[in-house]
Order: structure tokens, then sequence, then C-alpha cells
């Protein structure tokens, strides 16, 4: 089972598909929670995932913006995907009836 | 303030891997964070990667490696008794009088006993910097300063009571840095051993200190049972010099098989 910061990650790369690396999926991950997401956290948990298979990394072009540094780009492998949507899947069934859920459909209704 | 923040920033960041410090600064840069901000990310970073560390099984056999020995040679010490009180009272007596300390021996014996005692040092040294730098990588030589200031303030003072002239002293202490710090130097270039491999140096370092306490009782049974038998009555040579040279081999050993496996 996944923790809620490695899925956070895990969608965000997912989104972001051929563009993923780091800068990318911070930005997409704080602007989605509204929180903070530290460059250690992220790098740890990417680290993580990759140990896991759950994701590839390698180092990608040097951009001018990035001051001629390369990027670390990120893929989500199947297994990652499948993972994320285990951990989607659960919180959806375990959310199904609560307070906050039946509102969330009002609302979106 | 912000020049002093990019300044440990630039600082911090040679603690990483050349490619996740390209990618991290790359992406610091890209976001357009200020110094301060940017110094706590990478401490963020830091902290992470140490905690990390150790989780790692080596990380622990390579510190057990090191404490150990260091606190069985502080621990025999004051009875005289440690490898590295006979050389350095063998080299303090020569220097500061001219004769030998060791009377029972002829000069021949007592000068081999003495470069033994040298090279067995600095191998035990050598060996304890490799597993460092093999179990640590980047993050060995804050270890290793570490490790050096501990060893110059427990045992630098009694040490520099033996030795009039404080460059006999330095000298000395040399004998031990150097090849401790060139054991870090090979262990971070060769690269993490391994469970099983980290185990074995961590073996080699136990039992080079165990022959360090070559004058302790232990050893002496041991040289007992070497030399005459022991109960079982079978025999085999042993001279003072040995333990010394099977070391040194050993370390030989190890680094030749870390090096053919890693290059």
């Amino acid at each position: 089972m996944l923790g809620e910061f490695e899925y956070l990650l895990l969608t965000a790369a997912a989104r972001l598909g051929e563009g993923a690396y780091g800068a990318a999926i911070r930005q997409e991950i704080e602007g989605a929670t509204g929180r903070q997401c530290s460059i250690g956290a992220l790098y740890t948990t990417l680290d993580r995932l990759e140990a896991k298979g759950l994701v590839n990394t390698w180092m990608g072009e040097a951009t001018p913006q990035r001051g001629g540094r390369a990027k670390r780009m990120v893929r989500v492998t199947a297994k990652g995907m499948a993972a994320a949507g285990a951990f989607y899947s659960a919180v959806t069934r375990v959310s199904r009836g609560v307070a906050w859920e039946a509102k969330r459909r009002a609302v979106s209704l | 303030m912000n020049r002093i923040c990019w300044w440990l920033v630039g600082r911090l960041s040679r603690g990483l891997e050349p490619g996740e410090r390209d990618a991290v600064l790359g992406d610091i840069a890209e976001s357009g964070e200020t110094g301060a901000e940017a110094l706590r990310d990478l401490l963020s970073l830091a902290v992470r990667r140490q905690a990390a560390l150790w989780k790692d099984a080596r990380a622990w056999l390579a510190l057990g490696g090191l404490i150990a020995p260091v606190a069985m040679l502080a621990g025999g010490w004051s009875s005289w008794g440690s490898w590295l009180g006979f050389v350095s009272r063998q080299l303090g007596t020569v220097f500061n009088l001219g004769v030998l300390a060791e009377s029972a021996m002829t000069r021949t014996d007592d000068i081999v006993r003495l470069v033994c005692g040298i090279l067995l040092m600095m191998s035990w040294a050598g060996t304890a910097g490799f597993a460092l730098g093999s179990a640590l990588r980047r993050s060995a030589w804050a270890y290793a300063a570490f490790v050096s200031l501990l060893w110059w303030l427990w045992i630098g003072p009694p040490l520099r009571l033996m030795f009039r002239v404080p460059l006999r002293w330095t000298l000395f202490w040399l004998l031990i840095l150097m090849p401790f710090l060139w054991g870090v130097h090979r262990g971070v270039r060769l690269g993490s051993p391994g469970v099983g491999r980290m185990a074995l140096l961590a073996g080699a370092i136990a039992t080079l200190t165990l022959i360090l306490q070559v004058e302790d009782s232990r050893a002496t049974v041991a040289r007992e049972l070497w030399s005459n038998g022991g109960s079982l009555g079978w025999r085999l040579v042993w001279t003072p010099q040995m333990p010394p040279f099977l070391a040194i081999l050993w370390q030989f050993g190890i680094l030749t098989v870390a090096k053919e496996k890693n290059i």
C-alpha cells in the first residue's frame, strides 16, 4: 500500500506525462494540495518509489532557465500505475457514505 | 545574508552525487527561491539522506567496526597493554633516549617488531577508513573528520606525554591519520561493497584489533596454544612477526577483491 505523499507524487508524475521532472512535480503537488512540498521530501520519496519499481528516473536535458543544469525526469511504470489505482480504489471505497464524501457529491451535482 | 545562504547552498550541495546535485540545484534555480529557502530545502534533503543512510545495516557495521577498536585501544592504554602502546613506547624511547625499550630480544628482533607494529597500526587505520568510506560514500568525509577529532582528543593526550619533541608526536599522529584518510579515499572511490563484504571488513577490523592487543593475556593464551598445541599435542611455528604480516596481507587481499568486483 502506498503512502499519501507517494500517491500524490505518482499522480502528479502521471498527469505531467513526458514533462514530469522534479520541479514540475513539486509545482503540481503544491498547486493541488495548497501545501509546501520540500525538495528533500520529493527526492527521497522518488528514490523510494524507484527502489520499489514504481517509477523510472533518468537525467534529461539542461535548460537556460535552470542555469544549464540537467533535469531528473520521471516516468511512472505499469507497476506504479497499478499501485496508484489500487490506492485510489481503496480510498474511494473506504470513503463511501461518510459525511464529507456525500457533501462533495452534492456540490459536484 | 542572502549571499551567505547561497554560499552555504554551494558547499552543502557538494555532499550530493553529481547527477542529483545538478537536478536539485536546477530545480532550485527554476523555482526562483531565495537563498534562505534554497538552504532550507537543501538541508531538508541532507537530513533525510542521512536518516535514510542509517537505515542501512552497512552504516552500523562500519561504525561498529570503528567505535569498537577505538574503545579497545583506549581501554588498553592505561595498562600499556595495546600494540599501539608498545609502538609509541618503543618509538618514544628510541627517539628520546636512543635505546630500545624491550631488552629481552635482540636488536634485530626489536627493530623488526617495531616496524611490524607500525605497519600493523597503519594497516588497521587504513582498513577502518576503507570501511567508513565504502559504507558512507560522500558522507564519509564528514564522519572521517569527526573520528579524527575523536582520536586526537581521546588518544592524543597520553601519546603526547610520551614524546618530548612535538614534531615527533606529529609524525606519529600522521602514521595513523594518513593511512586512515587514504582508506576513506579508496572506500569512497570503490563504492559500497555490499552487506557480506561489509561484514568481512568489520570482521577484519575486529581481528586486527585483537592482534593489536598482542600483549594482552588472551593473546598470550592463544600464542601458547599455537606454539605448544595445548591438549591436542600439535605444534605450529610461531613468530611474533607473523600476525602483522598476515594482517597486512589480509587487508591487501580485501582491497584487491573490492577493486576487482567494483571496477
